[in-house]
């Protein structure tokens, strides 16, 4: 049997599970869904059958980024999706908006702006030959940029066909002080759990999720009035200091691609000096350099799962993880992603 | 009120724009933005285009203030690059513009009847071209390979341009494929290797975009051997870097990226028009793929480029990369641009750093300095001292400049005016003298320690008559922080106010020690500095002005002797100059902005304002049969002068109505637009309220005790909306509710003095009184 003949099986097995669980439970799971975040849709035969082995994942794939690069004068799309196998027949596609992006629109050229996006979605759409069950926008939209953003959005939402649903990524504070941030106007939600710390800043432990600062964060959800769906971490980064400045990241990394001692040195349990100055996934590192290895171990999700669901009034609907690249099944099993759908179920 | 637009730091514009150097001010340009500038404040006396011929890419990782500008030029440039080319190569009489329509703006139709004219000289040149001196020389010349050139290269022209990055780019590989077939044959039977050479690029290009890497590379080998180098005189063109891009681009495309990275190095090195995006393909990733790379330069400037496309990432330590240019190439362009950047980043580190107001912000949020800049500074003034040395880069001059500025940016002010001095002989470019002008200055004010009478009119001729000051404009916030740090050393903190703010700055929250200060200066100015920087606009003395604010501070605080005696030396003649208000007016309406009696026995200034509280409060005490009426008087100036009452500016030079919603919260307010300032609201009613109390109490007739009640419990209101236990009604015109110890007054009104006449006026002249009295 060969290797994606034995994936397949492995997870066919874990679904069934799965279902036999939910079926005793008396509670329908969670949809779980997947994040490709790539410019190129082009994983392999192996990766997508370990991601969704029997054809029932839903996907969220960037399509493009709206920002305002230097030298535009206005917002322009940018790393757009290029595909180099099929994409999944039925997709949400995402799109990434910059504040900048938003900051560089007047607000009489809004309605233009989300006419060009959908433009442009609705032709990739018909390039690629799949059907858009979801649009999804993706903006952390600052006070002052939210009234534009919401137009944005309601006018996007006009062009929208039927039976197509407009969701949003909603950030954990923005739940929280829903009153404050506003609620944008879109028919689902889909909340980000994760970048909690601040990545640029070289003493923090874990940029991405830590339950301590969850924990404050879990106010809000009884009245908020947008479905929440979730999305969960399961990406890993190596976060790059130079003389103590933020530099860059470098996305995915694992701890297997820092063991070369000659050139790295542990120096704590999650941070690494460079030794030497050496190439590593593209980036040149200088000597001396810290790199902070960050990823959201099982357990820690696990909290995150209940203490969430604990502090929302009714499951999610549909629970997704954040991103899907060839070093995921190498970090995580079918089983520890089950529980955290199975977590927020109850 | 006092409403004006400013910035800080104005004294210094003030100076500039005395008549004598109003041609001569420049306009500021240090607007950052760009990948290094985004938010960061310092300064910089840095030019990076004196220092470098090759100047091509030096925006890009310098951030030089206007990116758009750069972006756009860098693609002007690729079209002017081309049509100097087409013009030279072809037709030297063609006017530029004539050549830039047929290429870029001509469609399809008007170059194939330009054709079919030139053909047989039947037909005249096409109506749309019948002035453009390009396309009279093709056709009078008869020049049928280039005008088929240039209508296959608008056939090409859908497939490989975007105009609408909203537009999914046209990819019909099948049809771009048959224009490939169609360009081979015409390249086959185009006798000008030049316009092979053209043919070249549109056919590599297309398969490229088509997506056919193999192809591509298959048409590069195939077609660039029939061309003549020399007859295309190929060195002097653009067109094989630009068709090497292509062809490293489906290398890149075929997962070849050492060897497409490599020509992309190629690209960088010659082609300054195609530098910036040949870095942005540069695709190594890995330690042993660099090698492959480096092993793959056919000499040492190749090499040297490589480490030059490393060490112009915008984060990088290129001091590493420098070092190994220095081995390889050291007479060429990188080492000098490197040396650029590295300046550049420390002087943002490290100038200024002990004075700049912005260095904390720039530290939490940039993380500026470095965690080790000074030593980096260190390493590579040692490493310019090795090049100074050993004696072998052709521009020994601006090597002499960067350690005397590195040293500047050490604080070794000593060595670094050695170090300068030096250079200043070897030096005969005037950019470069005046760079160097610049860089004494700034190593001039750094190492200044303490303020003297000296260095005040150093600065003084240096803001007025120096020219490098208008040509550097960052100097203007340079000598101000400087300045600030200076005095607030010696314990002058008015005049380090003074540097940073226009006078009337002051005002939004005057401070006893700051006027206190300035005012010393004002009256003793011992340098030519300090005599203009307590002047105001007109060139007179700010001492009355300052005067009347000391006066106000003691009237704030009810020391009206102490107010009364700094009045007495301010001529009298001046006093109504700076207020006049009614502070004795009743009104039931809650308005501050009231129009002035023309009673002028009614109106006061500052100074007749504290000599009649004077008097009252005198009075008060002496003719206790009459006090009721004087206390009430009180009462009234002390309610008037606050921030609900008309004659608010005799406490106070800045009221802003936007404040109210707020002032419960805080009696502090940001001033828009002026940075660091903040506007202090007098609200205090307890003094009044006081006053009326006494008054209502003293009082012998129910009416004018029902009078003293009523402005007392307007008093309470006011203590209510500046108390934090004030919340807000939940709409703008709904009158809040009064807790209880707020409403005391209130309610003795209604149930001690409803049946007075002053209840009935007041119920029906006042809604406030007349909502609370319903309830």
């Amino acid at each position: 049997m060969n290797t994606i003949a034995k994936v397949t099986l492995l997870c066919s097995l874990c679904l069934s599970l799965l279902s036999v669980w939910s079926c005793r439970a008396g509670v329908e799971p969670p949809r779980t869904g997947w994040y490709y975040w790539q410019q190129r849709w082009q994983p392999s035969d192996s990766l997508l059958a370990w991601a969704d082995p029997e054809g029932k994942t839903q996907w969220y794939v960037r399509f493009f980024d709206i920002d305002t690069p230097e030298g535009a004068a206005a917002p322009v799309p940018v790393a757009r999706l290029e595909w180099g196998r099929p994409l999944p027949d039925t997709l949400a596609a995402a799109v990434f908006i910059t504040t900048r992006a938003l900051e560089a629109v007047p607000d009489e050229g809004v309605a233009h702006l989300a006419a060009k996006t959908w433009q442009l979605i609705e032709q990739m759409a018909r390039a690629a030959e799949v059907h858009l069950a979801e649009v999804q926008m993706d903006c952390d939209w600052t006070p002052s940029l939210r009234d534009r953003y919401f137009a944005f959005l309601s006018a996007f939402r006009q062009m929208l066909p039927a039976g197509c649903v407009l969701s949003a990524t909603i950030r954990l504070h923005q739940v929280k002080w829903a009153e404050r941030t506003g609620v944008p106007p879109v028919d689902r939600g889909m909340l980000m759990v994760y970048n909690t710390g601040r990545v640029q800043d070289l003493a923090e432990r874990n940029s991405i999720l830590e339950t301590e600062v969850l924990r404050r964060y879990l106010t809000g959800f009884d009245t908020y009035p947008l479905p929440l769906d979730l999305v969960w971490p399961v990406f890993g980064w190596g976060v790059v200091f130079r003389e103590g400045r933020f530099v860059r990241l470098i996305h995915p990394l694992s701890r297997a691609e820092l063991a070369d001692t000659a050139r790295f040195a542990q120096a704590g349990d999650y941070r690494f000096a460079v030794r030497q100055s050496t190439w590593l996934k593209g980036h040149y590192l200088y000597a001396g350099d810290t790199i902070r290895l960050e990823a959201v171990p099982f357990d820690t999700l696990l909290v995150a799962a209940r203490l969430l669901r604990q502090a929302m009034p009714r499951p999610p609907q549909r629970v997704a993880f954040y991103h899907l690249d060839e070093l995921v099944p190498q970090n995580w099993t079918h089983d520890q992603l089950r529980r955290i759908v199975e977590a927020m179920a109850h | 009120m006092i409403n004006y637009v400013g910035s800080s730091k104005r004294w210094l514009i003030r100076l500039l724009l005395m008549p004598a150097f109003l041609p001569l001010v420049p306009a500021p340009v240090h607007t950052g933005c760009g990948p290094f500038d985004s938010g960061f404040a310092g300064y910089s006396f840095f030019r990076p285009s004196v220092w470098v011929q090759e100047r091509a890419f030096l925006p890009f990782y310098l951030g030089i203030n206007d990116a758009v500008r750069y972006y756009r030029s860098v693609e002007q440039k690729k079209e002017r690059d081309n049509v100097m080319e087409w013009t030279e190569r072809v037709c030297r009489e063609a006017r530029p513009e004539d050549v830039y329509y047929l290429v870029y703006k001509a469609d399809l139709l008007e170059i194939q009847l330009l054709r079919s004219a030139a053909a047989t000289h039947k037909l005249p040149v096409p109506p749309g071209l019948t002035d453009n001196t390009f396309a009279e020389y093709l056709y009078a010349q008869r020049c049928l390979e280039t005008i088929d050139y240039l209508a296959f290269a608008k056939k090409c022209e859908p497939w490989v341009t975007a105009p609408d990055p909203w537009t999914l780019p046209a990819r019909d590989t099948v049809a771009m494929l048959a224009l490939v077939r169609e360009g081979r044959k015409a390249f086959r039977s185009t006798r000008s290797d030049y316009m092979r050479l053209r043919y070249a690029y549109q056919l590599v290009r297309l398969a490229h975009y088509a997506g056919q890497y193999e192809y591509t590379l298959e048409l590069y080998d195939w077609l660039m051997p029939k061309i003549d180098p020399d007859r295309a005189r190929m060195d002097d063109s653009l067109l094989p870097w630009w068709i090497l891009g292509h062809y490293a681009g489906a290398l890149h495309g075929l997962g070849r990226r050492v060897e497409a990275s490599y020509h992309f190095a190629r690209i960088f090195l010659h082609c300054p028009s195609r530098r910036e995006s040949a870095y942005r393909s540069f695709d190594i990733r890995t330690d042993e793929e660099w090698k492959a790379c480096l092993a793959l330069c056919v000499d040492d400037r190749e090499r040297a480029t490589l480490y030059a496309i490393r060490g112009s990432a915008p984060d990088s330590r290129a001091l590493e990369e420098m070092r190994h240019i220095y081995v390889l190439w050291p007479e060429g362009p990188w080492l000098e641009m490197l040396l650029v950047k590295e300046l550049h980043e420390l002087e943002r580190d490290l100038l200024g750093l002990a004075f700049n107001d912005r260095a904390e912000q720039n530290r939490l949020r940039y993380h500026i300095p470095r965690d080790r800049a000074g030593a980096y500074a260190i390493e590579l003034e040692a490493f310019v001292r090795q090049v100074l040395e050993e004696d072998r880069v052709p521009h020994r001059p601006l090597w002499l400049m960067a350690l005397g500025y590195l040293q500047t940016l050490r604080g070794d002010y000593y060595a670094a005016s050695r170090t300068f001095e030096k250079v200043v002989g070897q030096v005969s470019q005037p950019e470069l003298r005046e760079q160097l002008d610049a860089m004494q200055w700034a190593l001039r004010i750094s190492s200044w320690r303490e303020v003297t009478p000296e260095i005040e009119d150093e600065v003084f001729a240096f803001v007025r008559e120096n020219p490098v000051y208008r040509k550097y404009p960052d100097f203007q916030d340079f000598v101000a922080d400087k300045m600030t740090w200076l005095y607030r050393r010696a314990g002058r903190p008015g005049l380090a106010f003074l540097c940073q703010h226009p006078w009337r700055d002051l005002l939004y929250d005057p401070k006893m020690e700051l006027v206190d200060d300035i005012l010393a200066a004002a009256r003793n100015p011992r340098s030519r500095f300090v005599r203009w920087l307590t002047r105001d606009a007109d060139g007179n003395s700010l001492e009355p002005r300052l005067l009347d604010v000391k006066a106000t501070l003691y009237l704030q605080k009810n020391q009206l002797e102490a107010a009364w005696q700094v009045y007495q030396d301010i001529p009298r003649t001046r006093w109504d100059e700076f207020l006049q208000v009614e502070p004795f007016a009743v009104s039931f309406a809650e308005r501050v902005h009231v129009p002035l009696s023309l009673d002028s026995a009614s109106m006061y200034n500052r100074g007749e304002l504290i000599k009649e509280l004077l008097d009252l409060e005198y009075r008060s005490r002496a003719e206790p049969d009459r006090n009721a009426r004087y206390f009430f008087r009180l009462g009234l100036a002390w309610y008037n002068m606050t921030y609900f009452g008309q004659a608010w500016k005799a406490l106070d030079y800045y009221r802003s109505g936007a404040s109210w919603s707020r002032l419960y919260e805080t009696q502090l307010f940001p001033v828009p637009g002026r940075e660091g300032i903040f506007n202090r609201e007098y609200t205090d009613c307890n003094r009044a309220l006081y006053y009326f109390e006494k008054a209502r109490l003293q009082a012998r007739s129910r009416e004018s005790q029902a009078k003293a009640a009523f402005m007392a419990a307007r008093c309470e209101r006011n203590n209510y909306f500046t108390s934090p236990e004030y919340r807000p009604p939940p709409c703008d015109d709904c009158i809040p509710v009064l807790p209880p110890q707020f409403r005391t007054h209130y309610d003795l009104l209604r149930y001690y003095y409803s049946d007075t006449e002053f209840y009935r006026q007041a119920i029906e002249e006042c809604s406030w009184f007349a909502a609370y009295a319903r309830r």
